[in-house]
């Protein structure tokens, strides 16, 4: 386990790895995005109430999703960072920022537009809405902190604590709608017991989430790479790497 | 079911389709621009290689 | 005073958690302030929200209690929370989904004669998405349960 653990943190054989998967994450995402997004726009049926407007649901929610995920995925490995001293955790963190950043800006676009015919607003100071403009203020502090340093080891640091504070306005995100009365509905994909969506509306939810993963996954590939090449400048193992890809 | 109708979606083709044109934008600008800095970065990392071999 | 890079860098980083922390205090007094989002009947009838400033009221419009003011935009309707009703009277555009059972949020102030006056009108939906056709089917179940409670021989 420890093996495992050392060697994939160990830069040249992530580069590599991630090198050889982000084809197959990336492929594979499309595929189940252009599916997902068929699903939800001509096979699913129109919502009872919401009508055909409900569609944009299908990137709305999973788009929500992922902006908390991506956080979560950031500061475990900022803390990783910090407490391991493990160099290749913290360009992982710093990778995952501007993708995080760029779903937040999807839910928040998505949900205004979403607003207007459904609740007769673009904007509302609901707990939801606000919480989820702060998780985008977050990332955005994140890479702005990064690049206010020019020194890696002391950006990783200073970001990285900012990552693991940040990460308390997740469940504030998650539990807005349980914890306040708010605008915004419940939770729908993750309620227990009845299920609150029809299957024949539910998969194409699903898959795009998955879609999105997976995209999240590539993106993150390319972004590591850069993020090792510009940490190891003067490694040896970095003149073969570059000369052939 | 025609392809206007389709387009239309009831009253909602207009923000339905913003919805997925803002997702579908975001999604290629944040590949894209992945894809740049790592080929900014390769590009990099190769002329300071060469650099090296010519220098002493 | 010139502006060292080191400086600069500095002042960028104290404006961004500035920002970051005024946002966030923003946000939360804005919750303090009105710490429920909206007030249900039952907290106006208990004398609870304010009488002398703008919140929200919120609960579901009562069926059938919807009256348009024909010759103006002006439209009259009963909040409940199945405890307590109040009056709102709002002109203007309501969103797509107001109708009746719908459960609503509005902004306004309330008057002396405890009718709400309305300047916006959302509707708030809920976490249940299904076709039309199993809509109507549960609303059948639903009606067919009622008859059947009482025994009939």
């Amino acid at each position: 386990m420890w093996l495992w653990f050392h060697k994939l943190s160990s830069p040249p054989y992530a580069y590599r790895m991630a090198t050889l998967l982000r084809p197959w994450f990336f492929w594979t995402a499309l595929a189940l995005i252009v599916f997902a997004a068929y699903g939800g726009l001509v096979l699913a049926p129109p919502d009872y109430q919401q009508k055909d407007a409900f569609r944009i649901i299908y990137v709305h929610a999973p788009a929500a999703i992922m902006s908390l995920q991506v956080y979560v995925v950031m500061a475990i490995a900022a803390a990783v960072g910090v407490i391991w001293r493990i160099k290749l955790a913290h360009a992982v963190a710093a990778a995952c920022a501007p993708v995080g950043a760029a779903f937040t800006v999807v839910a928040l676009a998505t949900g205004s537009i979403y607003g207007k015919p459904m609740w007769g607003t673009w904007w509302e100071w609901d707990p939801r809405i606000t919480s989820e403009l702060i998780q985008l203020f977050l990332y955005l502090g994140y890479m702005a902190l990064r690049a206010s340093f020019d020194d890696t080891q002391r950006a990783d640091r200073a970001s990285a604590i900012l990552a693991i504070v940040g990460v308390v306005n997740v469940p504030i995100v998650k539990y807005s709608v349980v914890w306040w009365n708010s605008l915004h509905q419940a939770p729908t994909i993750s309620k227990i017991g009845k299920p609150s969506i029809e299957l024949s509306m539910a998969w194409p939810l699903y898959t795009m989430l998955l879609g999105f993963m997976l995209y999240f996954a590539a993106v993150l590939c390319d972004r590591v790479r850069s993020e090792i090449l510009r940490r190891e400048r003067n490694a040896n193992w970095l003149v073969e790497t570059v000369k052939t890809s | 079911m025609s392809l206007r109708e389709f387009i239309a979606m009831g009253p909602y083709g207009g923000y339905i389709w913003g919805c997925y044109g803002v997702t579908v934008a975001m999604l290629i600008f944040s590949a894209w621009s992945a894809r740049r800095s790592l080929r900014e970065q390769i590009g990099a990392a190769r002329r300071r290689l060469e650099m090296q071999k010519e220098g002493p | 005073m010139t502006m060292t890079p080191r400086r600069r860098r500095m002042v960028l980083v104290g404006l961004i958690l500035l920002g970051v922390s005024g946002a966030a205090a923003f946000a939360l007094t804005a919750f303090q302030d009105n710490l429920l989002y909206y007030y249900p009947p039952s907290d106006i009838a208990a004398g609870k929200a304010p009488a002398d400033r703008v919140f929200r009221l919120g609960g579901m419009v009562e069926e059938g209690s919807v009256k348009r003011d024909t010759g103006s935009m002006e439209v009259r309707f009963v909040v409940t929370d199945y405890q307590k009703d109040v009056t709102v009277s709002y002109s203007g555009v309501l969103p797509d989904l107001f109708r009746d059972g719908q459960g609503v949020i509005a902004r306004g102030q309330l008057r002396a004669d405890g009718v709400f006056v309305a300047h916006e009108v959302l509707a708030k939906h809920d976490e249940n998405y299904m076709p039309p056709q199993v809509a109507e089917s549960l609303r059948k179940q639903h009606q067919q349960k009622a008859p059947a409670a009482t025994p009939s021989t």
